[in-house]
């Protein structure tokens, strides 16, 4: 990977579970890893809200990629739901204008490839929390390093 | 700055907000009284018109605001109302004076006030220039709701007349008008060109818009409209940004109104279609004046601001201050509902509107709260339209409003944005705002931290944080919420307790962090939590009550049902012997089969069920109970359990408190628990409690979801004796080799067993002594014997005991002793080889001699000699025992408990091995030369080791070597018995003839006795005849023959064997005479005398037809023969030739009871030798 891509990157990766507990998150490396949590966490409102206006309106299929849920003064929160109703939740950097809906959309499909292969091992139960090496693998491929 | 009212709502531009506050010597409680009561007219209709307007009141508004007034109206506090209560009259000029001040306060915007005075008597009604009205008390002011309507009455025309004013100012093009300005427009004021055009613009926008406010405020929505569109067209030609937003604030408020005439507070009412329909048919529902349709249809259809100016002209006529009750008002009535469709924004508009007025507020630093204030509004809208995201991006840049805040005023409006997100559904983030909320209360910065409000704004945090504190109510199985924040807001909870200065709070909270977050904890964070929760409980204990909280909340306690994890309970059974039994009474069983059904599937469910919960043994009371569970410490450290017992509901229990040290990680651990119930009757038990690291538990089953049932209940029987059994000999020892699994079961149950290695035919006494250990006598005693564990069946006779002197003792009081005494007599079982070669000799003999010759029997006993397998082959191994095993089943009972019929039984294994000592191999019946008696002869073998002597009646001692075979004969009396009657056991499985045989050795068997002695040990025994096989030939033999003979030959009396001697060619005649020396009569019975010649070589021909004949019958048939009677045969033989003959001498008689028939044959036999003539002279 190249010093441009690695700036590409996102500073957060959730999974969390149909019930909204997490399954699994990932965070740069930060004294305060909770922040993220909130982040996340808070997110998961407008995460359920977008899910039942669609359910509402159209019965079509849904578009798994909710785009952003809302901005913060230092962070951009973006969605995406599988048709199990897992989310995932990525956060990137405000200040990072090089990622755009395209790579976000990119990082989703990634991560949720990534989530099908996890949840294929016949040795996960679903609802656990992920210790996949390989799913880590991925989102840590996603994720901005500090290098 | 002014201060933000978070409370705004668009409806609150259209309602006049009056001030309401309290003087002189009033309590809040009284004037909150007061207060709701002014409010109580929110929305006056006016007496003469049907024009209505509302009216907001406010316990303070800052005079601050007051200044924003002129930017928008409805900020004015434009009524006063002063409530004071007075005792004196001192107090009134008090309260007057405060009155004054206050009316000073806002005076350059009040339109009206009154002084409310209560406690003083009328002093000449309202004073119409002082604006005082006196209530005699709080009670009697009936009159107060009229004159707050009186008062919001001339505050209206006030305002209508100041609406009149700016409406006709900003009409009027020619009049100069002044500039309205927002308070930190006026510095920059200074060195403005008021000539300009743009200034002029500027003033004629903005009085436009003010009196768009004052149109919204008086209730006239509609003008309110056009004005603010007006207004907005003007500003934005001049550039005028601030009043431009707020023109399309007034639009959108005055909208908001038309829209959701029931408020934004509320959830929206389904709108009617009827009131937006067609101009005409709203038209046709005018009431009265063409003028007035006129008015209201050019209305309707003129959007045109030209037609507009005509129209508001006709008003400004038609519309004097006193108002005409045709006029105006029905046509602002109609107005409202049908301008729905024309000027009014559509709800999609609303938000834009105010979208693009908040970007213009946001352009103003100054403005901040404006824009705050008018977020907040447009929030609310949202909320009523449902419009949640598009909310939540109005809240977003709430936060980012920089406003110079109090901390108070900070909390606040966390507080309102977490309270408005709750409004949008957006609990996570109402819930993140509240904390954020909370920790301001205590920020490191604020001098006096409020950690009572902090813990009142975190608990309610709980709910978007989807925690509960209630741990029956929070899942633990499976992951509920976001762990690591929950942790977090735990922590911070038990922190804020602390420093509350409550710890019993803490200890409450720290106690459900490590219960209910146990699994998301590492462990070093769950053995630091446990310190610091062992080191809170040090000083307050952890109690198992709920807790209830200043501000109305109940804790309710937290069970530690984790620390240890129960994996399983069970209630065990009492020790076999401590059971206690009940004998199935008649009605037990009868209610058993109340049911018409032998089977039903659904009983048999329902029992099951029930068995779950309900245990099928009983409990004693007095007696110590035990209950088994299985423990599991989850902790990564030594967990020390103390004071765990079993809770229990029902009878009196009283349950043992145990203390455990579970090692780190460890389990499941098995762990007994005790109790003792105390009285008889259900005991349930429900739970069991606990005291860990401090924290006192009542863990109830129904919460602990590894536990199957929500108690367990046991009957407990009242209480009953208990006896120590020991027995005098050795203690049995049971060889793993033995299958036997009854004896297996038994040996579990048996309190004691007594063990004994005797000879066949040896006996022991056993002593049993018993002891009554408890504290109840006994009353009762039994024993019984179960020797159906025994695999060869116990011979009947092997114990034998005697309970009356036993019983005698009775009652056995506490602490005393009985004892009794079993006999065990070994049985040797008897060899029975013999009958099978007996059985195997038969054919052979009956085939060569069918008429049974006396000569057959003792040559077949030598052929059975030669023919029977020899002995040795199927010698039993040496001193090889036969073990018998049996359970003394000893049956007692005692106090309470007897009277209700239950007892206890003790079972006491007896194991005896039986070794043989001499074996009857062979039995045989031999007729002796009397009549009375028999020979009984016996093969005797010895299969000990020893010598063994035996002593026999009319016999000196005998010595038989070990292994020795030795036959005896004893002389047997002969005897008879009666023929067992055939419907004493019609259902018996023997066979009569069986049973006779068994009858037949019985007898023997008491008749023959036969002692052994074994000098080397000393121990002597008998041999047992019993069961020795008796063929019905042998009890021919040895039954005393009912019939007596007497044969005469040649006149002379035969009773030996000696043979006769005869001639050939000579008669001889023969006389026999039989009598009936039985008790019953002989019925037909034939009598044959039947000639044969013996050659001496085992032969004997019975064909002599040419050897001999016979003068008279050879067969005779006696019909009946009645006892004592007798009759004579007599007949006549003649040889032809010499030779050995002899004469077959029987009667046979048809059976009853057996199918063969019963032969008498008469012995000795007859043998006669037939001598030659010429061979006689030698």
């Amino acid at each position: 990977m190249t010093g441009q891509r690695l700036s590409k990157m996102a500073v957060c990766v959730a999974v969390i579970s149909k019930e909204n507990y997490p399954l699994y998150i990932q965070t740069i490396p930060t004294e305060d890893d909770l922040k993220f949590h909130y982040t996340v966490h808070t997110s998961l409102d407008v995460v359920e809200e977008k899910i039942n206006n669609v359910g509402k309106t159209t019965n079509d299929l849904r578009e798994l990629y909710l785009g952003l849920l809302y901005p913060t003064e230092d962070y951009k929160v973006y969605g995406y739901v599988t048709n199990t109703k897992i989310k995932f939740v990525v956060v990137v950097e405000s200040s990072n204008t090089a990622l755009r809906d395209n790579e976000i959309r990119t990082m989703f499909r990634k991560l949720h490839n990534a989530y099908t292969d996890m949840v294929c091992n016949p040795f996960y139960t679903p609802g656990d929390r992920i210790t996949s090496r390989v799913f880590e693998k991925v989102v840590n491929g996603m994720m901005l390093q500090d290098s | 700055m002014s201060i933000a009212d978070y409370e705004q709502t668009a409806e609150d531009h259209q309602a006049v907000l009056v001030v309401v506050k309290p003087a002189g010597q009033i309590n809040a409680k009284t004037f909150n009284h007061i207060f709701d009561r002014i409010t109580r007219c929110r929305h006056v209709r006016l007496p003469d018109s049907q024009r209505s307007f509302c009216l907001r009141y406010k316990k303070s508004s800052p005079v601050e605001n007051n200044v924003w007034g002129e930017f928008q109206a409805h900020r004015k506090v434009m009524g006063l109302l002063v409530v004071g209560k007075c005792a004196t009259a001192a107090d009134t000029g008090a309260i007057q004076e405060r009155y004054n001040l206050l009316k000073e306060l806002y005076g350059s915007t009040l339109y009206d006030s009154r002084c409310l005075i209560f406690g003083m008597k009328q002093e000449n009604g309202t004073n119409a220039k002082t604006n005082m009205v006196y209530y005699s008390s709080v009670e009697d002011s009936f009159s107060l709701d009229e004159t707050v309507r009186e008062f919001a009455a001339s505050l209206f025309w006030v305002l209508e007349s100041k609406r009149l004013q700016a409406e006709r100012l900003a009409s009027d093009k020619s009049e100069k008008l002044p500039l309205l300005l927002a308070p930190f427009e006026k510095k920059d004021l200074i060195g403005i060109d008021t000539e300009t055009r743009a200034f002029r613009k500027r003033c004629q926008g903005r009085m436009r818009k003010y009196s768009g406010d004052l149109c919204l405020l008086a209730g006239l929505t509609q003008e309110a409209l056009l004005h603010y569109q007006a207004s907005a067209d003007i500003l934005k030609s001049a550039n005028d940004w601030l009043w431009l937003a707020a023109a399309f604030e007034g639009t959108c408020a005055a909208s908001v109104t038309v829209q959701y005439p029931h408020g934004t507070t509320r959830p929206p009412m389904p709108r009617n279609q009827s009131f937006s329909g067609s101009p005409k048919v709203t038209s046709e529902r005018k009431l009265s004046g063409s003028l007035t349709r006129a008015a209201s249809d050019s209305r309707l259809t003129s959007t045109g601001s030209a037609l507009w100016t005509a129209v508001s002209q006709f008003l400004d006529v038609s519309a004097p201050p006193t108002m005409s009750p045709n006029g105006l008002p029905m046509a602002t009535a109609e107005f409202l509902q049908d301008g729905k469709a024309k000027n009014c924004l559509s709800p999609d508009e609303i938000i834009e509107k105010y979208k693009e007025a908040l970007i213009q507020y946001s352009k103003y630093k100054n403005a901040a709260v404006i824009e705050l204030e008018g977020i907040i509004k447009a929030t609310r809208i949202m909320i009523t339209q449902r419009k949640n995201l598009q909310a939540s991006e109005f809240l977003q840049n709430m936060v980012y409003i920089n406003i110079q805040l109090t901390d108070e005023d900070k909390i606040q409006r966390y507080n309102t944005l977490s309270g408005l997100y709750e409004q949008i559904g957006f609990k996570r983030k109402a819930a993140f705002f509240k904390r954020v909320a909370a920790m301001q209360c205590v920020s490191p910065n604020n001098p006096n931290p409020a950690w009572n409000s902090c813990y009142h704004l975190l608990q309610e945090t709980l709910d978007g944080y989807s925690l509960t504190l209630d741990p029956r109510q929070f899942p633990r199985e499976y992951t509920y919420g976001w762990p690591a924040i929950q942790l977090r807001i735990l922590h911070e909870m038990v922190y804020t307790a602390r420093k509350m200065g409550n710890p019993a709070l803490a200890v409450r909270h720290m106690s459900f962090l490590l219960h209910a977050m146990s699994d998301h904890l590492a462990p070093y964070e769950r053995k630091e939590l446990s310190k610091v929760l062992e080191s809170y409980t040090a000083k307050v204990p952890g109690t198992p009550v709920p807790l209830a909280l200043e501000s109305g909340a109940i804790l309710p306690p937290v069970p530690m049902t984790n620390l240890p994890t129960v994996k399983s309970f069970k209630l065990l059974d009492l020790a076999p012997h401590l059971r206690p039994m009940k004998k199935p009474s008649s009605q037990a069983s009868s209610a058993s089969l109340n049911s018409p059904f032998i089977y039903s599937p659904i009983q048999s469910r329902q029992q099951e069920k029930k068995d779950q919960s309900k245990m099928d043994f009983q409990w004693v009371s007095g007696e110590v109970c035990e209950m088994a569970l299985q423990v599991i410490n989850p902790m990564p450290f030594e967990l020390k359990v103390q004071n765990m017992s079993v809770m229990s509901e029902g009878i009196v229990f009283e349950p043992l408190i145990s203390n455990l040290s579970l090692p780190a990680e460890s389990g499941p651990l098995g762990v007994t628990l005790l109790g003792t119930p105390k009285t008889a009757g259900q005991l349930k038990l429900v739970g069991y409690v606990t005291h860990v690291l401090g924290v006192k538990s009542h863990c109830k089953f129904k919460d602990l979801r590894q536990i199957e049932e929500p108690d367990y209940s046991v009957e407990v029987v009242p209480e009953l004796p208990k006896l120590q059994v020991t027995t005098s000999l050795p203690k049995a020892a049971f060889g793993t080799t033995n299958h036997n699994l009854g004896l297996n079961k038994a040996k579990e149950t048996a309190v004691t067993s007594a063990a004994a290695r005797l000879y066949a035919g040896e006996s022991q006494e056993c002593v049993l002594t018993l002891q009554n250990v408890s504290q109840i006598p006994v009353e009762s005693i039994d024993i019984s014997l179960d020797t159906s564990i025994s695999s060869p069946k116990v011979p009947s006779g092997f114990f034998t005991w005697n309970l009356e002197n036993t019983k005698a003792q009775l009652p056995l009081q506490p602490g005393a002793m009985a004892t009794f005494t079993v006999l065990i007599k070994a049985v040797g079982e008897i060899a029975t080889q013999d009958r099978k070669s007996a059985e195997n000799e038969e054919p052979s003999s009956r085939h060569s001699s069918p008429k049974k010759s006396p000569q057959t029997r003792p040559r077949s006993m030598r052929t059975a000699a030669m023919t029977a397998p020899p002995m040795e082959a199927q010698q039993p191994e040496e001193e090889k025992a036969q073990p018998v095993d049996a359970v003394l089943k000893l049956t007692y009972s005692g106090g309470q408990g007897y009277e209700e019929g239950y007892h206890r039984q003790a079972s006491i294994i007896l194991h005896v091995d039986v070794l043989q000592s001499l074996l009857v191999s062979k039995v045989n019946i031999l007729p002796a030369p009397s009549p009375r008696h028999c020979h009984l002869t016996l093969d005797l073998h010895n299969v000990t080791r020893h010598e063994v002597v035996i002593s026999y009646p009319d016999n000196d001692d005998l010595i038989i070597e070990s292994k020795q075979l030795k036959r005896i004969a004893v002389r047997v009396e002969r005897f008879s018995l009666p023929e067992p009657c055939t419907s004493d056991a019609p259902i018996s499985i023997i066979s009569p003839a069986d049973a006779r045989s068994q009858q037949y050795s019985q007898q023997l068997a008491t008749l023959v006795d036969i002692r052994w002695k074994m000098p080397s040990s000393g121990t002597c025994g008998v041999v047992n005849l019993e069961g020795i096989p008796m063929t019905p030939e042998a009890i021919d033999l040895i039954s005393i023959s009912p019939i007596q003979w007497d044969v005469r030959i040649d006149d002379k009396h035969y009773d030996t064997e000696e043979p006769v001697q005869c001639m050939v060619g000579r008669p001889m005649s023969v006389k026999v005479s039989v009598t009936n020396a039985s008790a019953e009569a002989v019925e037909g019975s034939t009598l044959v005398v039947q000639p044969y010649q013996d050659l001496w070589n085992g032969t004997v021909l019975n064909n002599v037809g040419g050897k001999v004949a016979c003068v008279g019958c050879q067969k005779r048939d006696v019909k009946k023969m009645e006892p004592g009677e007798s009759f004579q045969h007599s007949c006549t033989f003649v040889f032809f030739c010499c030779g050995d003959f002899g004469l077959d001498i029987r009667a046979t008689c048809a059976s009853r009871v057996r199918s063969q028939d019963h032969k008498w044959v008469f012995t000795p036999i007859v043998r006669i030798t037939v001598q030659d003539k010429a061979k006689k002279s030698p």
